[in-house]
């Protein structure tokens, strides 16, 4: 008898592990079924002594009911469909959904880090840097005179009858502002908002963002330009990028120069997105023109310096393969949710 | 500036190849890319030999050879078939405009296919015969593979460099890079020039301001035609539509030297003047492309006795054009001030090769070179007789620019040492005369058509273009340490930005740029402003600017409610601008507007429970910017926003200056927009923001932790209905003494367990005292002061269980 009992412990035992509810049935006949262990004590019993049979009896009732229970408590796990765990955890998780930040800050403020980190200071707001600019400052002081041919790209939205105040159609007009108010060096980004008198089409929007930079100090030559902005350009884009300086024209930088990096969608080859050059371009430079530090309240023979402009939009685009500029200002909920 | 690939190497004879090509073009500065042929409008015609003509009624039978061995017969009515002549012949199955040709039936006789004129086959103005074949072509070529064979490139220059507008230009560029020489072509200069008047024509130049030199030539007996297949190729590869012979050689010249010119019919011009002056005000003129212009005293007219005959250096008139009857040119070649050029051209809207020319400056020596090329065009097809006579009024000679270098500039503007010997080379190749004074000294003499380089920095540019920028390897500065790099005003806005999104909420981006009937609502925070209007805008929808930003949020709120997409609490750190009397203004601003949709809901419990939520946030932001002088509060002085701005209206001040509000959005501003939405807005002034900020962030110091446990305590309240939350709270902080330190609101109720008029608040007080544990006697003596002061001054009561 007490084998049967301790057999049954045993196998108890092998309940809690049983790994299907196959195995769990089985092992129910052979302890609960009707030749079952259980049923097996059955002759024993009537063997026991009368004082021995209450005591007995109470302990086979007592293991009786732990068995039913061990059973119970399994077949229930198996129906929950995990042997571990009395939740469903694969149940979606319920928190405070957070918001987004859009794709254009993203990409201002990675700009602004990487330059920052190279002693640039950011500058900003209706001082330095208004929207409402002069078209003194916006053309003007940066040698695009009434009737330079560059001015052609540049169609301006004007606020007034004489042509005096404008929306700046570049971010450049803050170079003029910034050198006028301060000492050397001169070290600055200025990202911010600007307009061009154009339709909108999938590439080209009224409103757009640039990233100004401006580096001027004693001894800064052409090689810190391309030193600077090949480190901008990997930062951005990726260490293994190739980055390629070529000659380009800005009427406010002598010399200048575009800088293109090789296509991060073909990776070169050629493909629709870099028009098949296997290049793609991110920015305009040069050094800076000799009247535009004279305007900026410096001696051209006494300082040099470089700057550069980065499209933001165009930038964002590139980064994350946008091809359609009018999705910034969309907002799209659909659009943000991807960033 | 478009050029092919062929034609260039008439001007230099390179071995690259396309693509190699435009790669070294690009790195020169000459951003290049294949540009799209011309579309051919027929598919496999050949070239034929006229071999036998048979007369025939109405017309000819022509029997020619197509270089396939047997000959072929068609029905003709050209005039100008001869035997042995070169024609463009197109058999049955060829596709032209879109036409299959079919063998067709004159009587008997079956005419296998046709013969073609320039105009049939898109390639030509004349329609009365067969386009004439010449060599190069020989009898079985393909016409169309000839004819647009050449590789055409377009060129993105610059605005600074007139002189590569021609291939010359970007021969010379080429061949400084490549160490090749320039090929020189033929030019028929006139043996004599005379000054005013010659070939019984004179020039008189009133406005030599405009037009410094003007000159003619002419040519006699011209066999106006079509242009022979060479002349075809070239025009076809830049794309350009083929004219007349005459014509068509001026825009070869245009594109070969970069000298525009213009051929005029001699016969058409009235009396024997021609006149270079500005126009009359109000003056009519119609060009070339049959628009009749206004013109006004800034546009400079070339005209005869009767009036105008073109537009100077923009474009001719349509009158005095070269046509099939002309038998006498006079061409025109002159000098035009940039300038004018530029305000012409773009006051009329009218841009032509010649005038994108012009305003960039051209090559004055070019001016009789250009003239003489087409001379010895003319001579050579053998269309004409150029008289040997070159008339001309204004300057001829033009100095040449000096200026000298340092050359150490060079290398401290490069950072780079440039082979002085490499220089010197560069620099001559590109036309410059150097002249060494010292080593280290140099006097340029500039070129005409580099009136562009001036200065040290130019002559830096030319050497380290031709040298390569690639060449030039990068470094970095000294770094200056110890500024300030990112100001607050910056980086608290990427702080708030996240703090915002955490908050569920998205950032948005709006467009500044609006339609004058939907922006421009007077800013709440800025009085009797007005709103900043486009002078010259482009389009309706972009025509002025927002004053504030929540106008454009609200917009981009609507066009997502339009397209379902579930954007619902948004964000914007945005500039608003405006003018007063004393002139343009512009400010940065944080708005925020949460919204929901207002259909199928209790309205009034969504604006209220939405107002309260940004109000909270609102509250819950400032305090975690330290920022506490400040009072938020129903704005009772709402002055000229008294209409719009309606109960739910809460004004943001500081020492009496009102820098944001909190409001409901008025139910017409979003149905104007189509938004079936419910919505409220906060907008903070970004400055004030930042400098109360800054004000109160260094002032934290330490408020020791309570030793002693805090007691608290929930009272259910029944409150009159016409009481304001605000009474109670301040009735209750003021009861309850000092010991009282937080006070919350945790429910309200309506409904039928409450009494009549009434509703249930239930609040929670928090008792601490620093010094002691509180027992339950000292708190439940506060409550019941409380509760006292607050039945007595406000009707409220506690509520019965
Ligand atoms: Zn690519």
């Amino acid at each position: 008898m007490d084998e049967i009992l301790e057999k049954i412990a045993q196998r108890l035992e092998a309940v809690k592990k049983a790994p299907t509810p196959d195995e769990l049935e089985q092992l129910r006949i052979e302890i609960l079924g009707r030749k079952g262990y259980f049923a097996q004590l059955g002759p024993f019993m009537g063997k026991l002594s009368p004082e021995d049979r209450p005591k007995y009896g109470k302990q086979i009732n007592k293991l009786k009911t732990s068995a039913q229970d061990a059973f119970d408590s399994k077949k229930l796990e198996f129906e929950k469909g995990t042997s571990k765990t009395r939740f469903d955890i694969t149940l979606p998780g319920r928190a405070h959904q957070i918001g987004k930040i859009h794709p254009l800050t993203i990409v201002e403020k990675r700009m602004m880090e990487i330059f920052v980190h190279m002693g640039f200071e950011v500058v900003t707001g209706p001082v330095l840097a208004p929207e409402i600019e002069e078209d003194y400052y916006n053309f003007e002081m940066l040698n695009l005179h009434k009737d330079h041919p560059a001015r052609d790209t540049q169609d301006s939205f004007y606020l007034d009858e004489g042509n005096h105040t404008l929306l700046r159609t570049q971010t450049s007009p803050v170079q003029i502002r910034y050198m006028q108010q301060n000492e050397l060096p001169v070290q600055i980004v200025a990202p911010g908002r600007c307009f061009r008198r154009d339709m909108v089409t999938a590439r080209h929007s009224p409103m757009f963002h640039q990233v100004e930079g401006l580096l001027i100090d004693k001894g800064i030559n052409f090689t810190h330009l391309k030193g600077v902005l090949e480190v901008f350009a990997r930062e951005l884009f990726g260490q293994d990028r190739k980055v390629r300086f070529r000659p380009d024209y800005f009427p406010f930088t002598e010399p200048s120069a575009e800088v293109a990096i090789d296509c991060t969608v073909c990776g070169g080859k050629g493909c629709r997105t870099c028009s098949n050059t296997g290049w793609i371009e991110i920015l305009g430079c040069g050094m800076v023109h000799p009247q535009v530090i004279k305007n900026g309240g410096f001696d051209p023979e006494e300082v040099s310096g470089f700057a550069f402009g980065i499209g933001i939009d165009r930038t964002a685009m590139l980064l994350y393969r946008i091809g359609d500029i009018r999705l910034f200002t969309e907002n799209d909920k659909r659009f943000l949710d991807q960033f | 500036m478009r050029i092919s690939y062929d034609w260039l190497k008439e001007f230099i004879n390179h071995d690259l190849d396309y693509g190699e090509l435009m790669r070294t073009l690009t790195m020169i500065g000459l951003e290049s890319d294949a540009a799209d042929k011309m579309e051919c409008e027929f598919d496999s015609v050949i070239v034929a030999k006229i071999t036998k003509i048979d007369k025939t009624e109405g017309g000819n039978i022509i029997t020619f050879d197509t270089g396939q061995g047997d000959l072929k017969q068609v029905f003709c009515t050209a005039p100008n078939v001869e035997v042995g002549m070169l024609a463009p012949y197109a058999a049955p199955g060829t596709t032209i405009k879109g036409i299959k040709v079919e063998q067709k039936k004159f009587g008997d006789f079956v005419s296998n296919g046709v013969l073609c004129s320039s105009e049939e086959l898109g390639i030509g103005r004349d329609s009365t015969g067969l386009l004439p074949l010449c060599d190069p072509l020989k009898v079985g070529d393909d016409l169309k593979e000839y004819l647009f064979g050449d590789l055409p490139i377009e060129i993105e220059l610059v605005s600074n460099r007139g002189d590569q507008y021609s291939f010359l230009g970007i021969a010379r560029e080429l061949a400084v890079h490549l160490g090749l020489p320039i090929q020189e072509i033929e030019y028929s200069e006139a043996s004599e020039t005379i000054e005013g008047k010659g070939d019984s024509m004179a020039i008189e130049i009133p406005a030599l301001d405009l037009c410094p030199l003007y000159t003619f030539r002419m040519f006699n007996d011209a066999i106006v035609c079509d242009s022979p297949p060479q002349i075809l190729r070239k025009l076809i590869a830049l794309g350009l539509k083929p004219i007349n012979n005459i014509v068509d050689i001026t825009n070869i010249v245009l594109y070969e030297l970069g000298q525009p010119l213009h051929p005029f019919d001699r016969t058409l011009l009235k009396g024997n003047s021609v006149i270079v002056r500005r126009a009359k005000p109000k003056e009519k003129f119609t060009t070339l492309d049959d628009v009749e212009r206004k013109l006004d005293k800034n546009d400079l007219l070339i005209a005869d006795e009767s009036g105008g005959i073109a537009l100077g250096g923009v474009m001719g008139g349509l009158l005095s054009e070269i046509n099939w009857k002309t038998r006498t040119v006079l061409l025109e070649s002159a000098l035009f001030e940039k300038v004018g050029i530029r305000r012409t051209s773009r006051r009329h809207a009218l841009r032509s090769d010649a005038s994108v020319r012009f305003e960039r400056g051209v090559d004055p020596d070019m001016v009789m070179k250009a003239s003489a090329r087409v001379a010895w065009y003319v001579e050579k097809l053998n269309i004409g007789t150029p008289s040997p006579t070159l008339v001309y009024t204004g300057q001829m000679e033009y100095p040449k620019n000096k200026f000298t270098i340092r050359v150490p500039r060079i290398e401290q503007c490069l950072g780079y040492k440039i082979p002085y010997d490499d220089m010197n080379r560069i620099l001559t190749g590109l036309g410059f005369d150097v002249n060494e004074i010292e080593t280290d000294k140099w006097e340029l003499t500039v070129p005409k058509f580099r009136s562009d380089v001036v200065i040290e920095e130019d002559v830096a540019e030319e050497v380290a273009r031709h040298h390569g920028y690639n060449a030039i390897e990068g470094t970095l500065p000294r770094i200056q340490m110890g500024r300030d790099l990112l100001h607050e005003y910056d980086s608290l806005k990427m702080s708030v930005r996240y703090l915002l999104a955490g908050w569920g909420l998205y950032e948005v981006i709006s467009f500044a740029l609006g339609n004058r009937n939907e922006l421009g609502r007077t800013h709440f925070l800025r009085p009797g402003v007005k709103r900043v209007d486009i002078n010259n805008p482009l389009t309706e929808e972009h025509a002025c600017l927002r004053t504030n930003i929540e106008e454009t949020m609200l917009d981009v709120l609507a066009s997502n409610y339009k397209k379902r997409t579930g954007l619902r609490d948004i964000f914007e750190i945005g500039r608003g601008y405006w003018r007063t009397d004393e002139g343009f203004a512009e400010k940065d601003e944080l708005c925020i507007i949460l919204s929901v949709e207002g259909i199928g809901k209790s309205v009034k419990n969504s604006e209220e429970d939405l107002f309260l939520q940004l109000k909270g946030l609102v509250i819950e932001l400032l305090k975690h910017l330290k920022i506490t002088n400040y009072k938020l509060a129903h704005d009772d002085n709402p002055g000229e926003f008294a209409d719009v701005a309606g109960d739910a209206f809460m004004a943001i001040t500081t020492d009496n200056t009102k820098w944001g509000y909190v409001r409901l959005v008025p139910n017409d501003e979003l149905d104007r927009r189509d938004a079936q939405l419910i919505a409220v807005s906060a907008t903070l002034d970004w400055e004030t923001l930042l400098a109360l900020h800054q004000e109160s962030k260094g002032a934290i110091t330490l408020d020791p932790l309570p030793r002693f446990p805090a007691s608290k305590r929930d009272l259910a309240l029944s409150v009159p209905d016409d009481v304001k939350y605000e009474d109670i709270e301040k009735t209750i902080l003021e009861s309850g003494g000092e010991i009282l330190v937080d006070l919350n609101l945790f429910d309200i109720y309506r409904g039928k367990q409450v009494e009549k008029g009434h509703i249930s608040i239930a609040v929670n007080l928090t008792f601490q005292d620093r010094e002691r544990t509180l027992t339950d006697e000292i708190v439940d003596e506060r409550i019941s002061s409380i509760l006292k002061a607050l039945e007595k001054s406000l009707g409220v009561r506690l509520r019965d269980k």
